[in-house]
């Protein structure tokens, strides 16, 4: 079960591939392989499309696909991230205060942007919500992190105590928001609450993408470094690893990701915990095959969901987030179930 | 090799570990011994540099311990603690990987491949390398934890000035593989390796250890060396318990019961 089959990764990019053509292909208008082809053509000789099929693919289906791939694999490596952080695996990117603090962020946006005055509104046009998200996140994890440091060593139960409190204060300020805000605006934050890819451009495709490729090349360097944490942090140390720095350097990066990420689509549950579980089961838990494959596969069952929130109620469009969270939880249960009975057998340890 | 100097640990208002002095040479295997809670991990804990002593001084190799990086340490001294908790399903073989972990950067080089065999070798554990550690019981736990450390001391034909630090290394194996451990260790101290071991078993530290301190209630109470007898009253002050010491039938040392 542990030694990884050599088809894996081929496998999983076939997979990939696959899921990138059908998500392109299937919607509300169908896209052949010869659309993309003579749309590409178009593109790289400059000229504007030649047809609505075209169109659509380079200015809408591309874009949102490219952006839920990214998303996808932003949020399951941040799942591998903080699992192996705070040594548990049913921990979430938003686990401490991220989605909660960027969800806040944009609340404030959708609810008091008409009190902001023009300035700001011309300044940051569409990146106003992302802007704020972003902060949000950047805040709430940034008071997660100072707290629970205090001035010894940073205790993983403490911090994810202290996760859970600043999560707690960030839905009770969404909350508050909602409260106040006119029935549009508070509309508008449900739904971002609930994450949607609707609205993908090519601009929100190249933030997150390049945030995503720098901070995976960051992580993976520090994957080894990760596996010893699976020991415990004295054993971690033991064997080498400056684990104080470790977790500062693990933490930045999630917060980078998991806020770029979360400020363009909104909250998207479930993903950072399933994927990173499943390919543990599948491939075991070494940090330097977990991370790229679940990166693969966080973008290939992303691009499902999304397929599935365009399809199914179809011309209507269902937030990916209550897709994620419906499959979602089930699935999680069900592993849960199944860890513990793997854990149960064996006996004999301590 | 490592030199403890007027040593004590405070936490709150108690000392766990008061004013021990030791010193352990290159080459030398020293067993700490004492009754549950005498001190015994948490000086071995100050000797591994993860935990600071309150007062008092620890020298690594003539520099203060306190003073040495993290990774460089790694490459000198390595540890097998009591207890451990492993988050994630991982393969003996990846475990024992760890021990390498110092020594090479993202990949391990051929030579920690050769290593990582023959140390699972040692342990007789190679038949496990692909099971899973979660389903593995407690002695072979252990085996893969010795096993990994021994990597982490590495390539054991050369002479090496390196500390092993071991907290009751065989408290879960069966009685051949508790001799075969620790004869792995004085092996190691032929090559100039250091080792400090707490064990609870009197009989396996006369056999094995070059001296023993007895430790209680924070005190190194007494001390043994190779050339002197364990006497019954000794076993009294430190343990409470009533001894009675033979010959070993083969002439070589003393060995010890109870009653």
């Amino acid at each position: 079960m542990l030694r990884t089959n050599k088809f894996f990764f081929p496998v999983l990019i076939i997979l990939l591939l696959v899921a990138f053509l059908t998500a392109i292909a299937f919607g509300a208008v169908s896209i052949t392989v010869a659309d993309m082809f003579a749309a590409v053509n178009h593109w790289a000789q400059g000229k504007s499309p030649s047809t609505i099929y075209e169109g659509v693919f380079l200015q809408i289906r591309l874009p949102r696909v490219l952006l839920c791939m990214i998303t996808g694999a932003v949020l399951a490596v941040s799942g591998v991230l903080m699992q192996g952080l705070f040594r548990n695996p049913i921990v979430e990117p938003g686990l401490i205060g991220t989605s909660a603090g960027a969800a806040f962020g944009a609340s404030v946006v959708f609810v008091l942007s008409a009190g902001m005055g023009k300035n700001i509104q011309q300044l940051a046009g569409p990146l106003l919500v992302p802007l704020f998200a972003f902060a949000g996140g950047l805040l709430a994890t940034y008071t997660v992190y100072m707290l629970a440091k205090g001035n010894k060593r940073m205790d993983v139960t403490t911090l994810l105590l202290i996760g859970i409190a600043v999560n707690a204060v960030g839905l009770s300020g969404t909350g508050f928001m909602s409260y106040i805000a006119r029935d549009p605006q508070a509309r508008s934050i449900t739904f971002w609450n609930l994450g949607t890819f609707s609205g993908a451009t090519w601009m929100q495709v190249g933030i997150t993408g390049i945030t995503a490729i720098l901070v995976f090349i960051l992580a993976i360097r520090y994957a080894k470094q990760l596996n010893t944490l699976v020991l415990g942090e004295e054993e971690a140390r033991y064997a080498g690893v400056d684990t104080e720095k470790l977790k500062r350097k693990i933490m930045l990066y999630n917060t980078a990701m998991v806020s770029v990420a979360t400020a363009f689509v909104g909250v998207i549950s479930f993903m950072g915990l399933i994927v990173p579980h499943v390919m543990r089961l599948l491939i075991g838990s070494d940090n330097k095959k977990l991370l790229p494959a679940s990166m693969i596969a966080g973008a290939v069952l992303l691009t499902l969901a999304d397929m599935g929130a365009r399809l199914l109620l179809a011309p209507a469009e269902i937030p990916i987030g209550i897709i994620t969270s419906l499959v979602g939880a089930p699935v999680f249960i069900i592993l849960l179930k199944r860890t513990n009975m793997l854990n149960t057998k064996g006996g004999g340890r301590d | 090799m490592i030199d403890v100097q007027n040593v004590s640990l405070i936490m709150g208002k108690s000392f766990l570990v008061k004013e021990v002095s030791l010193m352990i040479r290159a080459g030398e295997f020293v067993v700490i011994m004492g009754p549950n809670g005498a001190g015994k991990s948490t000086l071995l804990k100050m000797m591994s540099g993860t935990m600071l002593p309150t007062t008092g001084n620890i020298f690594f190799k003539g520099e203060k311990l306190s003073g040495y990086k993290t990774e460089v340490l790694a490459r000198h001294r390595a540890v097998v603690s009591q207890h451990y908790h492993i988050s994630f399903p991982l393969s003996v073989r990846e475990m024992v990987m760890m021990g390498r972990y110092p020594y090479f950067k993202n990949h391990p080089l051929a030579m920690d491949e050769v290593i990582v065999d023959e140390q699972m070798d040692k342990m007789e554990i190679s038949h496990l390398q692909d099971r899973n550690y979660h389903t593995l019981s407690g002695g072979e736990a252990q085996k893969v934890h010795m096993s990994r450390v021994l990597a982490q001391i590495g390539d054991t034909s050369v002479t090496q000035q390196k500390l092993l630090l071991l907290d009751e290394p065989v408290s879960h194996l069966d009685i051949k593989y508790q001799h075969q451990l620790l004869q792995e260790a004085k092996l190691l101290c032929h090559k100039q390796v250091a080792v400090a071991a707490v064990l609870h078993d009197v009989n396996l530290a006369l056999k094995y250890a070059d001296k023993i301190f007895f430790m209680k209630g924070g005190h190194i109470i007494r001390t043994l060396s190779k050339n002197e007898h364990i006497t019954a009253q000794i076993l009294k002050e430190v343990f409470d318990i009533n001894a009675a010491i033979f010959d070993m039938p083969d002439g070589q040392g003393k060995f010890v019961s109870y009653y």
